[in-house]
């Protein structure tokens, strides 16, 4: 046995299927595993995940070249770096403790204009120790650093930069964003109108970020003369831009206009009177329908940025005070108050609404959860992680004792009344999904006697149940506790007869219970014929599993049986290689040629489902849906493509790319392991070997 | 695997869930650690790595299994060291008070700190170590501390730190997991990383599948290298030895970011810890400089 057999004898058996393609256990060189061995694919898996693990990685078809570059800027020395992360770094142990956070984004400030000055950068190989300092000044630590900065962003969101020493009314729309905005600051600062004109020199050639940067630093000596260009700015294609700008000339001396921000929120802002003898104001922020979850901060932060607490309490008519108390019962108004506050350095104002805001309030829990009769609550979700705990809540209620007294009619001990109060709601009801829950109840308070009766009564009534799908759905839980047990004591034998007597129930009616089923329905058939599928195969019953594979090949073939489900049996048919490849692709044809599109679609989509991953390995399915695409005229071939596209909507775009590309290899043959190109030996798996085969105890009599 | 692992993977979840109860229910809590982990490792990686990454930790989990059922038959680190795997455990006092256990003193230096936090709600805390020069006993330790997900971690070793102490390994045929026997002098920062042995990154490699080979359940496995490269090719990164061009070990994609300037630098000398799929780089040193992980 080498690594090179398991690789391509049981691995590619081990990824589609065992029950699609078994291993050859021949084919493994000196056939030391038995095939009759019931642990024997076991055996294989973990065999084949250890040769998997002594495997070098593939390597890639080719390494790019990496250019090295000139830097403009030194790299600080090396005695330094260590010292400027421990400064600038991002781990909390980094940042010195006297510099709290207002005084570290000014040292930040302080070291990068020193960087700048000095035309140092920091060492690259530091630079993702440090990604928070970079974002801040990265215009001001070199190209170096805007390059590493601006990585993840778009060819045309990047920018080149070359760093020039001293700017003029020349070359300074050639240098970095932020000395271009600080140029243009000191200009206007020098004369207004001459600053301007530079920037509407370079305007129209500019991203949007930068218009925006510029248009801020033409905020430094605002005046009339400003006017006309910022009036030309209402058509600029970005709407920072134009609100900017709408700002800006609302500012200038004699404006009539209204701050457009404010203007947006309180466009936003309900207000209402409560309150019978004294009227209280209460505020309402309705958000825009595209915000959902917890969007809204982001929104509520971006929308409220702009506007000035007093303004907008001075809009609502409203002092700051009564605004913050108006605005307490909605989710976002204090938070967004709290951020507009902030942003203005009132604290007083910011402390009164961050503690308005829902968060900081004690919770109301809803009461929901109280109104429940039951004085116990098994909390499932919360049960730990075992199954030996169990997490009760529990809770009295004086009206208890009314319903205590209620069930003396049924015992006069909580054990024997609960016994036939149970055993009196199942002889009553004839609902399969009722008496699985009673049986569950059953066993969870420990009334073993009445399970049992509870499960022949499930039994008796499933004899008579029309709904399939709740049969089935009955049995795979069933199976689960039989397979994996809990840690309470079940009665095994009796649950072993309910899933026989339930599964017999559902392979004698599935095939008419199938027929002419509407949409919805059949959804929730697949979903329970799957699970009960695999619950059938874990049983172990083999009668039991060949009258539901039977089952399967008669559906196929009644033409009443919904598409859908049709679609699933020919897949499983496929899966467990009852039918021959060919018979698979008649079938196929059959079902998806001359059908409505609604219904080959259906058969499709189930045919196909299952996962990418399975369509990938499996290369007799995958090429019997190529085949039979292939085989389609043009017209054909249109009519098909909405049934491909819903059939592969649910794969995700790297695995669509990927079942492309394995198309595009073309080749319908299945691929003969014998052709594939031998790796040759991996000598340290063949010396790991003996002691694997010790440990599965291959080739030892057990 | 009658359905298939390729199809497993996009139902690991689910599928682990049930046998993580029964298993808390058996008290094999190393085991449910590692089964109750399985999905979210699988997911870690791409979509085509999937299906086989299943196979093997699958196969990992049924050795696991037989070893504990056939210990009579494995040698006695072997047997110690499965039975930690599943979840028994051995006391801090007991280890240290075994004369057997492998012990290993000189200067060691802290060359990885990582937390991790665990489905039981426990913070693992583990500080990969590193002895300075040659000499007796294993050359890499592992500390290992488990803290409550809400409690205060303890400060611990830093990375960057080193001292000198005594260490004792828990049972192993590749000792890796130890304790602190005794600290002989205070911990202190290294002004640089200990010299490395003059061995390329496939000795690297043949020492990894060694370990492997005795301990077919190895986790995470610390490779020192000299002179090896960075390549780049697409998006991914990859680890590769100048002197055999067949080997060539993907880095962590999340890495990409800070390892990328490495790849200017001729040769890489440097730690790293290989997980069986992706190396993470943690130190090296360049003509260009010392670079360390974030």
């Amino acid at each position: 046995m080498s690594a090179h057999d398991f690789k391509t004898t049981v691995l590619p058996a081990l990824l589609v299927g065992t029950s699609r393609q078994p291993i050859d256990f021949s084919r493994l060189s000196d056939a030391a595993i038995s095939p009759a061995d019931p642990k024997s694919g076991l055996k294989a898996l973990a065999l084949t995940g250890q040769a998997l693990r002594f495997e070098r990685p593939a390597p890639p078809s080719d390494y790019a070249a990496i250019p090295i570059r000139n830097p403009s800027r030194r790299n600080v020395p090396e005695a330094l770096r260590p010292m400027l992360v421990r400064m600038f770094g991002d781990g909390d142990a980094t940042v010195l403790p006297f510099f709290r956070s207002g005084y570290h984004d000014s040292l930040q400030l302080a070291m990068a204009l020193a960087f700048e000055a000095r035309r140092l950068q920091p060492h690259p190989f530091d630079f993702h120790l440090m990604r928070s300092f970079l974002r801040a000044h990265a215009e001001r630590l070199g190209p170096a650093a805007c390059r590493w900065v601006d990585r993840e962003k778009g060819a045309e969101e990047k920018r080149g930069y070359f760093d020039v020493d001293e700017l003029n009314d020349g070359n300074w729309h050639q240098t970095t964003p932020a000395r271009r905005q600080q140029y243009i600051e000191d200009r206007r600062r020098q004369d207004a109108n001459a600053g301007r004109a530079l920037v509407e020199a370079v305007w129209p050639n500019e991203a949007a970020d930068l218009r925006v940067s510029l248009l801020q630093a033409l905020r430094q000596g605002l005046c009339s003369a400003d006017a006309a260009f910022l009036e030309g700015l209402a058509k600029d294609r970005a709407p920072r831009v134009r609100e900017l700008a709408e700002r800006y000339l609302s500012r200038l001396p004699g404006a009539t206009g209204q701050n457009p921000a404010l203007r947006s929120v309180m466009e936003r802002i309900v207000r209402h009177e409560a309150g019978f003898i004294r009227k209280r104001v209460t505020l309402k922020l309705e958000l825009p329908a595209t915000v959902i979850g917890n969007g809204w901060r982001g929104w509520v932060a971006e929308s409220f940025e702009e506007v000035e607490v007093d303004e907008l309490a001075r809009g609502l008519g409203l002092g700051a005070a009564e605004m913050i108390a108006a605005a307490a019962q909605d989710r976002c108004l204090p938070t967004a108050l709290t951020i507009m506050a902030f942003r203005q350095g009132n604290t007083a104002i910011a402390r009164q609404a961050y503690e308005a805001t829902p968060e900081t309030q004690p919770r109301q829990f809803a009461p929901a959860n109280l109104i429940n009769l039951h004085w116990g609550t098994l909390v499932k979700s919360d049960g730990g992680r075992g199954t030996f705990r169990e997490a009760w809540r529990v809770s009295w209620r004086p009206e208890f004792s009314i319903a205590l007294a209620e069930a003396l009619v049924f015992g006069v001990t909580v054990e024997e009344a609960a016994s036939n109060a149970t055993l009196d709601r199942a002889a009553r009801t004839s609902s399969i999904a009722e008496l699985a829950d009673l049986v569950r109840a059953a066993l969870v308070a420990d009334l073993e006697s009445t399970a049992k009766a509870t499960i022949s009564r499930l039994q008796e009534a499933a004899v008579s149940a029309s709904d399939i799908t709740d049969l089935m759905k009955a049995v795979s839980p069933l199976v689960t506790i039989l397979r994996y047990g809990t840690a309470r004591k079940l009665p095994g034998e009796a649950l072993r007869a309910l899933v026989t007597a339930l599964a017999v129930e559902v392979n004698a009616g599935v095939r008419l219970g199938s027929h002419q089923l509407d949409e919805q329905t059949a959804r929730a058939r697949l979903a329970a014929m799957r699970d009960y599928d695999e619950a059938v195969g874990f049983f172990g019953d083999h009668a039991l599993l060949e009258t539901w594979r039977r089952q399967l090949a008669l559906m196929l073939d009644d033409d009443q049986v919904t598409a859908s489900i049709a679609g699933f049996c020919l897949r499983r048919l496929h899966d467990l290689r009852i039918w021959d490849e060919g018979t698979v692709a008649a079938a196929f044809s059959r079902h998806i040629g001359g059908r409505p599109p609604l219904l080959a679609g259906g058969f499709l989509e189930s045919f196909l489902s299952g996962g990418a991953e399975i369509v990938l390995q499996d290369r007799p399915l995958l090429h019997l849906v190529d085949a039979w695409l292939c085989r389609l005229g043009e017209e054909d071939f249109m009519e098909a493509l909405p049934l491909l596209r819903r059939s592969f909507t649910s794969f995700d775009a790297d695995a669509r790319k990927r079942l492309l590309a394995e198309i595009g290899k073309g080749g319908r043959e299945t691929v003969s392991f014998d052709a594939m190109e031998q790796s040759g030996d991996n000598l340290a798996f063949d010396r790991a070997l003996p002691l694997l085969l010790r440990i599965l105890g291959v080739g030892v009599e057990e | 695997m009658e359905r298939g692992i390729a199809g497993f993977v996009a139902n690991a979840a689910s599928a682990c869930r049930q046998i993580v109860q029964r298993l808390v229910d058996a008290k094999a809590s190393a085991l449910v650690t590692r089964l109750d982990s399985l999905p979210s490792r699988l997911f870690s990686l791409t979509e085509a790595a999937r299906p086989q990454a299943a196979v093997v930790e699958l196969g990992i989990l049924h050795l696991i299994a037989e070893a504990n059922r056939r210990q009579d038959a494995l040698d006695p680190a072997l047997r110690e060291d499965v039975r930690q795997m599943v979840g028994w455990t051995q006391t801090r006092d007991a280890l240290l008070g075994d004369a057997a256990a492998v012990r290993s003193a000189g200067r060691w230096h802290v060359i990885v700190r990582r937390i991790e936090v665990q489905p039981d709600k426990l913070r693992r805390l583990e500080t990969w170590l590193l002895r300075e020069g040659e000499g007796d006993g294993p050359r890499f330790a592992l500390l290992m501390d488990f803290v409550p997900l809400l409690g205060a971690a303890s400060a611990g070793l830093m990375r960057g730190e080193t001292f000198e102490a005594e260490l004792v390994y828990f049972a192993s045929p590749v000792p890796l997991r130890a304790l602190i026997a005794t600290q002989t002098s205070p911990s202190s920062i290294a002004p640089a990383m200990p010299t490395l042995p003059e061995a390329g990154l496939a000795q690297a490699w043949q020492a990894y599948q060694e370990a492997l080979g005795a301990r077919p359940w190895l986790g995470d496995w610390p490779l020192l290298f000299k002179r090896a490269r960075v390549r780049r090719s697409g998006e991914a990164l990859f680890l590769t030895d100048p002197a055999d061009t067949g080997l060539c070990l993907p880095i962590w994609p999340d890495q990409a970011a800070s390892v990328l300037p490495l790849a200017e630098a001729d040769v890489v000398d440097g730690v790293g810890l290989w997980d069986g799929w992706r190396i993470r780089l943690t130190q090296a040193e360049t003509e260009l400089g010392r670079w360390i992980d974030a």
